[in-house]
């Protein structure tokens, strides 16, 4: 029987991922001169983002089946196809699907203030959702692990987005359908651009116990 | 049936030693992945009651039943709905096999679901879900019972209440933390501790997540402040994955046992082990333990507080304790009006500004005429444990809205409060002790308010005495010291004094104030507010319920703790002045370095002191056109050149660039006024391309060209070729600049130079966004810039040497 989508809405992520929202604003630990003050700021402007932040997300897990080269039959009927993902669940025969969304508020604030003019502020909270997003993927992954683990199972440590390498944005309807992504308020438009902006899909393999336990 | 004492008591005198993994050992024995464990042993009992004999002949003096995903939600995913049934099964098994002289305990595990307010599962739900479980595996024979596995101290909580509501049984609480020593909502082991002791877990501790050697820090954090015995389960090592990609758990047992003597010294007085380990694992174990003497709990009290996040212990804190006061509607339309609407977004603002501002702990006080405090006081409480990190105190005399804020409450709350009225008292005081919460002693009657400090005393030692009786110590009050208007009773102030000295001298108890009630009624209330708490502080005042954005009275807080020594070295105090007096002096330069100020207000991204210096410079009668050419733009070049060495980040260059629009702007009609015409050094037309919606990249470049004098016309996000194509057209810019974020999008843009070359655009293109690359732009016959500065070096290079048409040149392969 196939599993059912689990939802995290909200989603409890307690940090922002302070260090990552730096180094996408090109921060350099060496190279950046960085007032007390001046961090202080930056740290306020990205705490700021917290409020506007409506984290979401879901998971399923899915059996899958490796096709020829580059394609992965998924267990609901669905292929997908890329090179670089077959070889990466080539030992797998379950994958998990996951997304995860800022939600609209902080999109809509960045675009307020682009059009105010306030870049500098705009570029913090767009950093922030950009990487409290990718955060939520990770937080989604070690959910998943803590599950497994009783299982005796685990999940790759890495993950494949759709639009990224040879996992055409294409597949992004996939996830929308087998997530269904409508639920935490997310649209697909007809290019396959998840709306709200700051949203973010992702797939990764299942491997399963040695059984080496003594 | 095996008491709650008698286990305590075995506790008292060894370590108890736990079971082994039931998982892995039932896969060793063919349990296949993606099926119900607890289904696949009630079809094969003769597997797992193998395991737990195992067990038995290895030393486990306690076993758990094989009952871990035995929830209705998870027992939902196999459309089995005799929950109870499965269970009594189980237990029965377990039971069976164990005899009447081991200690079998219920095994309760997370049902995968966060609860409010951390996910969608409703509290009561989750204690229904958990209520369900319990009855079964006690119906089965079970001694108590094990939470454990959980990650979300919410769930873990909900649990706990479900089989206290079920009788007095033993009942441990395992968390599971992350390799950051959080569990995945963020709770440490300490905060875990202290919630979970207090609202009456018989032991607690860790499992799983980790191997032995990752949680010997964790047990021996949780030590000093364990009032109870503490559970270690770990796992046989952390799981490694094979090239095959395959898991596996591979510490031997001695090794586990080496560290598991490490637990053991650390504080663990209930040891077993988590996934991976085996009867072998847990016969070292036993053989090496045996002898060992447990370490006790260390506390028999402990005054402390936690959210579902920190904890707060007071013993540790002797600076005086902020709590915040802002969260009460009383004098605060806004606040009044939201609540009436039942929207919770002023508190959660209130809430993260105080603790912003310093507070320790949070007042949370909704009561108000015409509303449902108690629906109210329940939603503020989720609301504000949602975005703060800080303890509440819970602050109401409505005794049903106490009770409901302190059972969905994720956390160990003070409540505000408990006076000598024979209602709190006889209906309050069991509440507050049920869920094991702190509470503020007020010495106040059914007659009234005290107005001696010897009536007062009277009053404090008769609530003391009925708090005992349920359990409290001193450690768990806290004395409100009664603040009267001055305006009204001048001599009040002074006997609100005397007790808290009385306190603190003669009854050893913490106590509180509420500052702002001494000058109900005065003008200028702050000086009063301030003397007042720096004279409380002089008596031994430990908390003052204040408001934190009150610069006087938090400026009073952190002198009087320099001055009682509470904060050594001066440290906090110096943090927090001695940047303000810098800044004033920055601030005091003269006139002579305004041409300086308005470089570095570019430098600094100062927008406010760029506008106050140009103001100067042009009453000074300057000429506008040299300060632009003089001064700002070699500043904000200077910034680029910066950024490229990465000296500067990106919002400092943002900064930079629209305190630079800022002063271009407000030189504008000088510049009009001077004759100076505004030339333009350039177009360049500006889109994201279609399908995309990405769009801060190429504002980011517009407003770099803009502050270097180009005109930028913006055609927006998601833009249609037609519509670039027609722009190139009409405005006949000198540079198309185009973005995209995406593969799928980023295949536009030569769709987008295909078209204009096949209608005979030269124009050249410049291409940026996170996907494309120097070598795309290049295969396109087009230029490609990294971020906004080289946007703007690229476009002057090909302005500036007259290049306005076609692409870079072809470099020749070598």
């Amino acid at each position: 029987m196939p599993h059912e989508v689990i939802y995290f809405d909200p989603l409890p992520l307690e940090e922002l991922p302070e260090e990552a929202i730096f180094r996408r604003l090109k921060y350099h630990p060496h190279l950046t001169h960085l007032t007390p003050k001046g961090r202080a700021d930056i740290r306020y402007k990205i705490e700021s983002a917290r409020a506007l932040l409506a984290l979401k997300g879901a998971v399923r897990r899915v059996k899958i089946r490796m096709l020829e080269l580059g394609k992965i039959e998924l267990e609901t009927g669905e292929t997908i196809r890329s090179v670089n993902l077959r070889e990466f669940l080539d030992h797998c025969e379950e994958a998990l699907l996951m997304a995860a969304t800022a939600g609209h508020r902080i999109t809509e604030e960045i675009g307020r203030l682009m059009e105010r003019g306030e870049m500098a502020k705009a570029s913090i909270l767009d950093a922030a959702a950009s990487e409290t997003t990718d955060a939520a993927l990770d937080w989604l992954m070690k959910y998943e692990n803590q599950l497994l683990r009783r299982e005796g199972r685990a999940l790759m440590p890495t993950r494949f987005s759709p639009g990224y390498g040879d996992l055409g944005l294409e597949n992004q309807h996939t996830f929308y359908q087998l997530l269904e992504l409508k639920r935490l308020g997310l649209e697909l438009s007809p290019r396959y651009v998840l709306i709200p902006e700051k949203s973010v899909t992702a797939i990764t393999g299942i491997i399963s116990s040695h059984g080496k336990v003594d | 049936m095996k008491s709650k004492n008698y286990i305590k008591m075995l506790l008292k005198k060894e370590i108890l030693i736990l079971d082994g993994a039931m998982g892995t050992e039932l896969q060793k024995r063919g349990l296949p992945t993606g099926i119900s464990p607890e289904l696949w042993c009630l079809s094969r009992p003769e597997v797992c009651a193998e395991i737990h004999r195992a067990y038995l002949a290895a030393g486990s003096q306690v076993i758990y039943t094989c009952t871990f995903g035995a929830n209705r939600a998870k027992l939902n995913e196999y459309n089995r709905k005799d929950v109870r049934q499965i269970n009594t099964s189980l237990a029965s098994l377990a039971r069976q096999v164990a005899g009447k002289e081991t200690i079998v305990l219920g095994d309760i595990g997370p049902t995968g679901k966060f609860v409010e307010p951390f996910g969608e599962t409703p509290f009561e739900e989750a204690v229904e879900i958990f209520k369900e479980q319990a009855a079964g595996l006690l119906a089965g024979g079970v001694d108590g019972f094990v939470i454990e596995t959980m990650m979300d101290i919410q769930e873990a909580r909900a649990a706990l209440l479900a089989v206290k509501e079920l009788g007095d049984y033993f009942t441990a609480v395992t968390i599971t933390l992350e390799k950051d020593g959080r569990t995945l909502n963020g709770t440490d082991p300490i905060t875990a501790l202290i919630t979970l002791q207090s609202l009456g877990a018989d032991a607690v501790g860790c499992n799983c997540s980790a191997g032995p050697a990752e949680m010997i820090p964790w047990i021996t954090q949780m030590k000093p402040y364990s009032k109870v015995p503490l559970v270690a389960k770990p796992n046989a090592g952390l799981p490694r994955i094979t090239g095959e990609g395959h898991t596996f758990f591979d510490m031997d047992a001695s090794t586990f046992t080496h560290y598991a003597l490490l637990l053991a010294e650390a504080g663990a007085n209930l040891i077993g082990g988590c996934c991976g380990t085996t009867p072998q694992h847990i016969k070292a174990l036993r053989e090496n333990i045996r002898d060992l003497p447990p370490r006790h709990p260390w506390c028999k009290s402990l005054g402390a507080v936690s959210s579902h996040r920190s904890s707060f212990v007071f013993s540790e804190h002797p600076a005086l304790v902020v709590i915040g006061e802002r969260i009460n509607p009383t004098g605060k339309k806004e606040l009044q009006n939201a609540l009436k609407e039942e929207s919770m977004s002023v508190i959660r603002n209130l809430a993260k500004e105080q603790e912003y501002q310093g507070a320790n702990l949070l007042d949370v006080n909704v009561g108000m005429p015409g509303t449902d405090e108690k629906l109210l006081l329940r939603q503020a409480v989720l609301a504000v444990s949602q975005v703060t990190s800080c303890p509440l105190v819970i602050d109401s005399p409505n005794v049903e809205a106490i009770e409901q804020a302190l059972r969905i409450y994720p956390g160990r709350a003070l409540v505000n409060s408990i006076s000598g009225e024979r209602k709190k008292i006889t209906e309050l005081l069991p509440i507050v002790a049920r869920y094991g919460a702190m509470f503020i002693l007020l010495p106040i009657t059914d007659e009234g308010v005290p107005r001696l400090l010897e009536e007062r005393i009277s009053v404090i030692k008769k609530v003391f005495n009925a708090a005992r009786r349920f359990g409290f110590s001193k450690d768990d009050i806290v004395v409100d010291g009664l603040v009267m208007t001055v305006a009204a009773q001048q001599e009040a102030a002074l006997e609100t004094l005397k007790t808290i000295a009385w306190c603190r001298q003669k009854f050893h108890v913490k106590t509180v104030l509420g500052i702002s009630n001494v000058s109900f009624g005065m003008p200028e209330r702050k000086w009063i507010n301030a003397s007042f708490l720096a004279m409380a502080r002089k008596e031994g005042l430990d908390m003052a319920i204040i408001n934190p954005s009150s610069s006087e009275v938090m400026a009073i807080k952190k002198a009087t703790d320099v001055l009682l020594g509470h904060d050594r070295g001066a440290i906090e105090y110096i943090s927090t002045f001695s940047g303000g007096v810098a800044q004033k002096k920055e601030k005091g330069r003269g006139p002579i370095d305004l041409e300086e100020r308005v470089r570095e207000a570019i430098m600094e991204g100062d927008k406010e002191e760029i506008i106050s210096a140009l103001s100067e410079l042009m009453k000074q009668g300057k000429n506008p056109k040299q300060i632009v050419d003089g001064l700002m733009i070699p500043a904000i070049v200077e910034v680029g050149d910066r950024y490229s060495r990465r000296e500067f980040f990106l919002p400092q260059l943002l900064a930079s660039a629209e305190t630079m629009k800022k002063g271009l702007a407000y030189l504008e009609p000088y510049l009009l006024d001077a004759g100076v015409e505004s030339k333009v050094k350039g177009t360049v037309v500006m889109a994201t391309v279609q399908g995309d919606i990405h769009d801060i990249g190429k504002n980011i470049v517009a407003l770099m060209l803009k502050n270097h004098g180009y005109q930028v016309v913006d055609l927006g996000k998601d833009v249609p070729t037609k519509k670039i194509i027609e722009s190139i057209r009409n405005i006949k810019p000198h540079v198309v600049g185009l973005s995209a974020l995406m593969t799928t999008t980023m295949v536009v843009m030569k769709e987008i130079i295909q078209t204009a070359r096949e209608e005979g655009l030269t124009t050249p293109f410049l291409l940026g966004g996170a996907v494309v690359s120097p070598a795309y732009a290049r295969s396109l016959n087009a230029y490609y810039a990294k971020d906004g500065v080289e946007a703007v070096k690229t476009v002057e290079k090909l302005i500036g040497k007259g290049k306005s048409h076609g692409g870079p040149e072809k470099k020749e392969a070598n």
